[in-house]
């Protein structure tokens, strides 16, 4: 699950302004260069009366209640129902107005002030204005997220966007489940929330919302089109309890209302008293969205011949074309061979990692699990087995995230060195050295990748078993420690390294292995919140080399989605980022209808 | 007789008592939990998700909640579908998949009886080696190999403007129905085959024809009787395949909403409420058209009822 910042991680690869092959006028040139209509979706021919949209970005989700999403496919859905303090632009990359129309922030940037506008309004199933979006709305949102007994999985989002008190509250509230019978901790883990509620959240008014931070944060402004920060209406929470969410009593204040949910789709019809207009509309260039619908399928490959019938918009984030089609047309240094009209490819931020539990005796040598990071060649997997455009990663984060990059190339394919640390280690030519089980996740890229790791692996002469596991009992197994070397994967939440280095602190639940370095600690979250960004990139850089170091954590690869979005379709933009807010789509006039 | 039912209606509770009680502890004793969730939850949310779900009562009093939820289909909320009772889903779905079920049943039945009377009257005709040919065919081709061809003729090689996927309409019905009964109706039609032979070689058969009776009255309005017995036997175990194994993959192939594709996401997921609830529902359904089968096949058969002692 992940924000992902736009700009610097995509490739609009799918240009639909140049085709693809080389335009030299003597050279035969491929059937899709010449003929890419023949190659492309078909679009529907009563298209030009069609205002409804259709859309397919994952199966159905758990919740749309934004403080209890879990899926980032239920992301856009969840944008287009609510609407937070600020928005981002089509790209993900700009700050907008959302409820607020305008804010400002002290200047030891620990205050910020937020002014409501007075035309976004709750809406009711109906369709009708129940009142006006206040400040209370958003503390009572906020709120739910932090109370003790409400299941919140996106409240370390408060943590680090530094709101006042959240940091210790949680420590305290963990400290309190840990000891069930010292009701002192819970006494004062309520304590320390209502003062949260009093103090670092205030609304000094209907139309003013004040939040106090521990220090100024880079990433707070952002974060607030994230949908954990989503104002709920209190009345219709209250009274409908978690059927809150469905069609009939949903109010939400966003660009659309839910219509119809139910396993196979979900339906949303536009808010005509939504504040902000499409300027791709209301100037004529396009046609407006009136009607959205988002299938929720169980079997992807389907939505892929519907779209190619016509009957489907758009196919991305976690609907995305089926890997067969995607490796068919990829040639072996990652280009796509086959660029349809309708074919993106975008860098997603999702990534796959090795866990090598340095607990374990037979890996507490550093030498012998960087001995098996050195040993992957990454490159191959990627071209000729997954036949995918993803990335190779040989730190832990990828490059350009938020103009950061590690400095080093860190885990190459560089076998004569894996053997020779391994040697060093006291295993040459992995004499001696006791067979392990690597666990992965049985679906998905998991089995197939786990097979090039075996053969990798035994390129040093280790002897590697596999066993292909189900989400959450790889989940269980990396909660409790029991493994010796696993997979594990990771998604974004704000594009800034500290995303994934924050992980690896003593005190992160990620940390597998249990890794305890009190100067990494220090160096990351100095890293985080200090204003200056050279000095930031310093610091994150010496985190990647004591990673690097230690290499308990072995990068893999990042992974790239590949979308399939309609030429009919205006201001959808390939931008890798899981939360696409939809207000921004139209229907360009004039092109197949 | 109708000691008999009681005896079997007896068994079969007995049965369905079983089934969902080893299903209730042999679900929790499965490694991973539900609150597993790939976004770790904090000691302290673990604390809230499992005081949520009630999990964090003794493991005797969530049984026991469970039992007394039986009755009334109240199996709770699912863990995976946010605030939505189980019972709710299972109300949406349930017809889908029913329809869909009873659709594929009247159909197998149909073709696969025709079939193997034809094959038995023709017996070793050309005719008779074609319906074996196809019978053999329908049993070997699995259900997840014939829906996918059947959709790329469709898409593909016909090319025809029409989306096999989905529910809602009658024409949505044919792929899934025809992608699931050639295996029944292929097992049905050489049990039905065999049952009629057999038949044919019956006392009463010839004194039926002794009496003057027309071919075609001996063979539909006596040989039948006896002849479909094996088919009414393998109903039970048919029915059960076809709820159990065949509907979920055709759920999942075509995406319908029915509640077969629940079985399946709920057991990854750990949902236990739906797990229940599917695993309950489908006992209870499997059990009964069971029940219905074995009651049937006594009906039909004098001979098979158990005499008193």
């Amino acid at each position: 699950m992940s924000i992902l910042l736009a700009g610097s991680m995509s490739c609009k690869c799918g240009d639909k302004t140049q085709p693809a092959g080389n335009a030299g006028n003597n050279v035969a040139q491929p059937d899709w260069v010449t003929n890419p209509d023949k190659y492309a979706g078909r679009v529907k021919d009563n298209r030009a009366e069609n205002d409804t949209l259709v859309i397919c970005v994952g199966n159905q989700y758990s919740s749309i209640d934004p403080q209890k999403i879990i899926q980032s496919w239920a992301m856009p859905y969840a944008m287009l129902l609510f609407e937070g303090l600020i928005n981002l632009d089509e790209k993900g990359e700009n700050v907008l107005p959302g409820v607020a129309k305008t804010w400002e922030v002290s200047e030891d940037g620990k205050t910020w002030t937020f002014h409501l506008r007075d035309n976004s309004n709750w809406v009711g199933p109906d369709g009708k204005i129940i009142s006006q979006v206040t400040s209370q709305d958003f503390k009572f949102a906020w709120g739910r997220c932090l109370d003790a007994d409400f299941v919140c999985e996106y409240r370390q989002m408060f943590r680090d966007t530094q709101f006042l008190g959240v940091a210790a509250y949680m420590d305290k509230l963990d400290a309190a489940a840990k000891n069930p019978n010292n009701k002192k901790l819970a006494a004062e883990a309520e304590a320390m929330y209502d003062k949260i509620i009093a103090e670092t959240i205030q609304t000094p008014d209907e139309k003013t919302l004040v939040v106090k931070l521990e220090s100024a944060s880079r990433i707070f402004l952002r974060q607030m089109a994230f949908s954990v920060f989503f104002p709920v209406n209190k009345t219709t929470v209250d009274t409908w309890r978690d059927a809150w969410t469905q069609p009939e009593h949903i109010v939400g204040n966003g660009s659309f209302r839910l219509t119809f949910f139910d396993k196979d789709r979900v339906e949303f019809d536009r808010n005509p008293h939504y504040w902000w207009k499409n300027p791709a509309v209301t100037s004529a260039a396009g046609r407006e969205v009136k009607r959205i619908i988002g299938y929720t399928p169980n079997n992807v490959g389907a939505v892929y011949d519907e779209y190619v019938l016509g009957n489907v918009d758009w196919m991305g984030i976690g609907c995305t074309l089926p890997p067969k089609f995607v490796s068919r047309n990829m040639d072996e240094s990652g280009r796509p061979l086959l660029l349809l009209k309708d074919f993106y490819i975008t860098q997603g931020g999702r990534s796959i990692y090795i866990v090598v539990n340095s607990q374990r005796d037979m890996f507490n040598d550093p030498r012998v699990r960087q001995a098996l990071g050195f040993a992957i060649d990454r490159d191959t997997i990627i071209r000729k087995v997954l036949k995918a455009p993803h990335t190779a990663a040989g730190t832990m984060t990828p490059a350009g995230l938020g103009g950061y990059d590690a400095g080093f190339s860190g885990f190459t394919y560089d076998l004569p060195r894996a053997k020779q640390l391994l040697a060093a280690a006291g295993f040459p030519g992995g004499n001696s050295f006791p067979s392990f089980t690597y666990i992965f996740r049985k679906d998905g890229v998991g089995p197939i990748v786990a097979v090039e790791l075996q053969k990798s692996w035994a390129a040093l002469g280790l002897q590697v078993e596999l066993q292909p596991l189900e989400p959450k009992v790889l989940t269980n197994r990396h909660l409790e420690g029991n493994f010796e070397v696993a997979a594990a994967g990771w998604g974004m939440d704000y594009p800034d390294a500290y995303t994934f280095l924050g992980m690896y602190r003593s005190d992160s639940p990620y940390n597998f292995v249990k890794w305890r370095d009190p100067e990494y600690d220090r160096l990351s979250w100095e890293g985080f919140t200090t204003p200056d960004a050279t000095r930031r990139f310093e610091l994150y850089r010496q985190c990647e080399q004591k990673l690097f170091a230690d290499a308990s954590y072995i990068p893999l690869l990042w992974f790239s989605i590949a979308e399939l979005i309609k030429p009919t379709v205006g201001g959808l933009m390939p931008n890798g980022a899981d939360d696409h807010n939809l207000r921004y789509v139209y229907f360009k006039k004039g092109e197949g209808g | 007789m109708g000691r008999e039912i009681g005896k079997r209606l007896i068994e079969s509770a007995v049965t369905f008592f079983v089934i969902v009680t080893t299903i209730f502890f042999l679900v929790r004793v499965a490694p991973g939990l539900p609150s597993d969730q790939e976004r770790l939850l904090t000691p302290a949310q673990k604390a809230a998700y499992d005081k949520q779900h009630q999990l964090d009562l003794p493991l005797g009093e969530q049984y026991l909640k469970f039992l007394r939820g039986l009755p009334r289909l109240e199996f709770g909320k699912s863990t995976e579908n946010e605030g939505q009772k189980v019972q709710e889903l299972l109300k949406k779905g349930l017809p889908v998949t029913f329809t869909l079920g009873l659709l594929t049943l009247f159909t197998f039945l149909a073709v696969g009886v025709t079939s193997g009377v034809i094959g038995a009257v023709y017996a070793n005709t050309k005719l008779d080696r074609v319906i074996t040919a196809a019978a053999l065919v329908g049993v070997v081709i699995p259900a997840f190999v014939v829906g996918p061809m059947l959709a790329v003729l469709v898409l593909r090689v016909f090319k025809l403007d029409f989306s096999p996927y989905g529910w809602g309409t009658p024409e949505k019905m044919i792929l899934p129905v025809l992608t699931l009964f050639p295996y029944y109706a292929a097992v049905t039609a050489r049990l039905a085959r065999t049952g009629m032979i057999e038949a044919f070689g019956q006392d009463f058969i010839l004194v039926a024809r002794a009496k003057g009776l027309g071919p075609w009255s001996v063979i539909l309005r006596h040989a039948l009787i006896a002849g479909i017995r094996p088919v009414i036997s393998v109903l039970g175990p048919a029915i059960a395949g076809l709820f159990g194994g065949g509907s979920l993959i055709v759920e999942v192939l075509f995406n319908i909403p029915g509640i077969a594709s629940y079985f399946l996401s709920a057991a990854t997921a750990r949902d236990y409420p739906m797990i229940l609830g599917t695993g309950s529902l489908y006992a209870a359904l499997i059990i009964s058209l069971n029940l219905l089968a074995d009651i049937a096949q006594v009906a039909m058969d004098p001979r098979q009822r158990r005499r008193p002692q």
